[in-house]
């Protein structure tokens, strides 16, 4: 019984001592927040002190709940702050006047920061006073010039989302975005996500695919569609674009045609290239061209461009082909 | 009746946890709102205060010690909102006094 009460009885007694001590430890960092804050710690090195308070309430919860190892770590981190803070604000804290009469000479002078009358920005008012220490300003607004702007936009810095960028005041100071990186801004870009030059509104200067002739518009690319049927593929979205571009500006009525070669029966191949003048049609109307500018016809193989027996041949025989007709005005 | 104590029980037992959990919302909001402010250049003091009463608050919750945790939290609330104050004061106070904050 003796031998089991024995340890107990000795931790008991050395966590006491040990909160005992912690306390103490706390007090000593409560007297030099104390000091810190007397130096105007709040203005100087608010996040230190707000650190070294913040922990030594929770190292005194800590201790209030019995937990020495967590009061001992709050006490690791409150200790250090408050010396920061006191370090700190001994440079900027409230300055001691000095009193030339003072009638008790003998009388142990107090510990305080020295006093200083440096005029950092040469503005006549000596940084103790100046809130602008690095920027002359009248002494009225207390040393600050009457607006500052950091990055010189024009835009005060109190109205300025983007102190330290450039921007125009209708975008707040802020630069306007520009997601390519291509020097033109979003707002003014046509292809904001593809970097382009200014002159083609921020667009890529591209190889036209299409050629308009007085009675026809060339193709660079051939329209493809899937085999045996009058479904466009993908890739001839961008030339069926520009062509619709054209007739749309060029206001001009357009008959597609379509061909084909002549493997298999001559009349599935008349209504196969139909279903594909129609499908050609049919895009661009969605583009916007007036359905009334365009007619469609499907020849089948009855106007081969070459010869059908080779079959590079056929090839150039399977073919869309667009003929100006008439002006629409 | 046994049912009923218990329920009541349960009740009670479940008011710790769900009040701690709504001042550590309100200090977690008015933060968030303090910061939007720019309580970290108007009002470090406060805002460093709110902040660190916060994460006290929530590691004392995560121990049960709900009451510890809604003083800090409410103590967090306080701060939170004296930082949103300062900041918005400062914000609209004349140019000299926005000035001297960026020089911090």
């Amino acid at each position: 019984m003796t031998r089991s009460i024995v340890p107990v009885a000795c931790c008991l007694a050395a966590a006491c001592a040990s909160g005992s001590a912690l306390r103490q430890r706390a007090d000593s960092v409560a007297a030099e927040v104390k000091v810190a804050r007397d130096l105007n710690a709040e203005a100087c090195a608010p996040r230190e002190l707000a650190t070294a308070e913040a922990n030594l309430r929770f190292a005194r919860l800590a201790l209030d709940q019995g937990d020495s190892r967590r009061a001992d770590a709050h006490l690791g981190t409150a200790a250090p702050a408050a010396h920061d803070a006191v370090a700190r604000s001994r440079d900027c804290g409230k300055q001691a006047v000095a009193i030339k009469d003072k009638p008790e000479p003998q009388a142990p002078v107090p510990v305080a920061p020295s006093v200083t009358a440096k005029d950092g920005d040469g503005d006549g008012v000596p940084d103790v006073d100046d809130l602008c220490p690095d920027v002359p300003g009248p002494p009225e607004r207390r040393g600050c010039p009457l607006f500052t702007d950091r990055d010189g936009d024009g835009v005060s810095d109190d109205i300025d989302r983007c102190p330290e960028l450039p921007g125009p005041k209708e975008n707040f100071g802020c630069p306007w975005p520009d997601r390519d990186g291509d020097k033109v801004a979003d707002k003014d870009d046509r292809c904001p996500d593809e970097p382009g030059s200014p002159d083609n509104q921020g667009c890529p200067h591209r190889e036209r695919l299409i050629v308009v002739r007085r009675d026809r518009i060339e193709l660079k690319q051939q329209i493809h569609f899937q085999p045996n049927r009058a479904k466009i593929l993908r890739d001839s979205y961008d030339v069926l674009d520009e062509i619709a571009q054209a007739v749309r500006d060029a206001s001009v009525t357009v008959r597609i045609e379509g061909h084909t070669d002549n493997v298999g029966k001559r009349k599935e191949n008349v209504t196969l290239s139909q279903a594909r003048a129609d499908a050609v049609k049919e895009y661009l109307v969605r583009e916007g061209v007036e359905a009334k500018q365009l007619t469609a016809v499907g020849y089948g193989p009855k106007r081969p461009i070459a010869s059908n027996s080779t079959r590079a041949g056929r090839t150039l025989n399977r073919r869309v082909e667009f003929r100006i007709e008439e002006a629409t005005n | 009746m046994a049912l009923r104590g218990t329920i009541v029980a349960c009740l009670l037992l479940g008011c710790g946890p769900v009040t701690t959990t709504s001042v550590i919302d309100d200090a977690d909001g008015a933060l968030l709102r303090a910061r939007a402010a720019n309580a970290d250049g108007y009002a470090l003091y406060e805002a460093t205060l709110a902040d660190l009463y916060l994460a006290k608050a929530r590691e004392e919750q995560g121990h049960a010690r709900y009451a510890d945790a809604q003083a800090l939290a409410a103590d967090a609330l306080r701060f939170a909102q004296a930082a949103g104050r300062k900041a918005s004061e400062r914000r609209t106070a004349p140019a000299a006094d926005d000035a001297a904050v960026s020089k911090r």
